[in-house]
């Protein structure tokens, strides 16, 4: 189990800034995209959505990724790869279940994570055209979820991480 | 008890849990505790490593066979050092 040895130093995520600089347009278009945002996470279904294209743009974002994106070496998600993940997106929608975070992966191709307390589960979409799940608790051996990257069977394999990260 | 260094991006981060997407097989590239510090991972003259953290784990914990019940990955710790960049 790796272990942390040094919290990394600072966040790098995005962080909104407001501006005034091109006037009093800009301010009136700020406060209906709050009204929007706010509309939207008031409701339950138009959040889900919002969630959905976000994850689909992370998915996209992340192809653009340059090479050696981990200084390891690691491969730019792949258009096979970033399209069998849009379809594990796709399918999760209706098993209710929000990914946690959707990162690249080190071996080639795009993850989407799930995490809750101590259980964590991936399901993996490879630059090779697989489609892999893993899930475990804690320090517990991991348990691999095979695939033949039919929706079939990756709902199947993501109907048993809805289950596992929900205990 | 040698330690084995690794450097992580923080979005490989989940949670509090190190995701294992960011970790590569095979050959994955890790400096030894006998020849450097954990901060040495993140040793860069341009800063590119700025705001990433270090991770580690034993050599003894490395499992020999994953997994233990359908084995499909070996492992084994290789010194192969590299040239100074």
């Amino acid at each position: 189990m790796p272990i942390t040895c040094e919290e990394p130093l600072r966040q790098d995520e995005f962080i909104p800034i407001e501006s005034s600089a091109v006037g009093a347009e800009a301010q009136e278009l700020t406060k209906r995209v709050k009204e929007d945002l706010v509309t939207i996470c008031e409701s339950i279904f138009r959040g889900a959505k919002l969630r959905g294209y976000q994850n689909r743009w992370r998915v996209y974002a992340l192809a653009k990724l340059r090479p050696n994106w981990d200084s390891y070496g690691a491969p730019v998600p792949n258009g096979r790869s970033v399209a069998n993940a849009i379809r594990v997106l796709n399918l999760l929608e209706s098993l209710n279940l929000d990914p946690t975070r959707i990162l690249p992966s080190a071996e080639g191709g795009v993850g989407i994570c799930f995490v809750r307390g101590d259980r964590y589960a991936d399901i993996e979409c490879s630059n090779e055209g697989e489609v892999l799940g893993v899930y475990y608790i804690g320090s517990q051996t991991p348990v691999l979820i095979e695939t033949d990257a039919t929706d079939a069977s990756i709902s199947a394999a993501l109907e048993r991480i809805r289950n596992h990260i929900r205990g | 008890m040698e330690r084995l260094f690794r450097r992580y991006r923080r979005e490989d981060f989940v949670d509090s849990k190190f995701s294992p997407l960011g970790f590569a097989f095979p050959k994955q590239s890790v400096n030894r505790e006998k020849y450097s510090y954990p901060a040495d991972v993140l040793f860069s003259t341009t800063d590119k490593f700025d705001g990433w953290g270090v991770l580690y784990f034993r050599v003894q914990d490395l499992p020999a066979e994953f997994p233990p019940d359908n084995r499909q990955y070996t492992f084994f710790p290789r010194h192969v050092p590299e040239d100074e960049m």
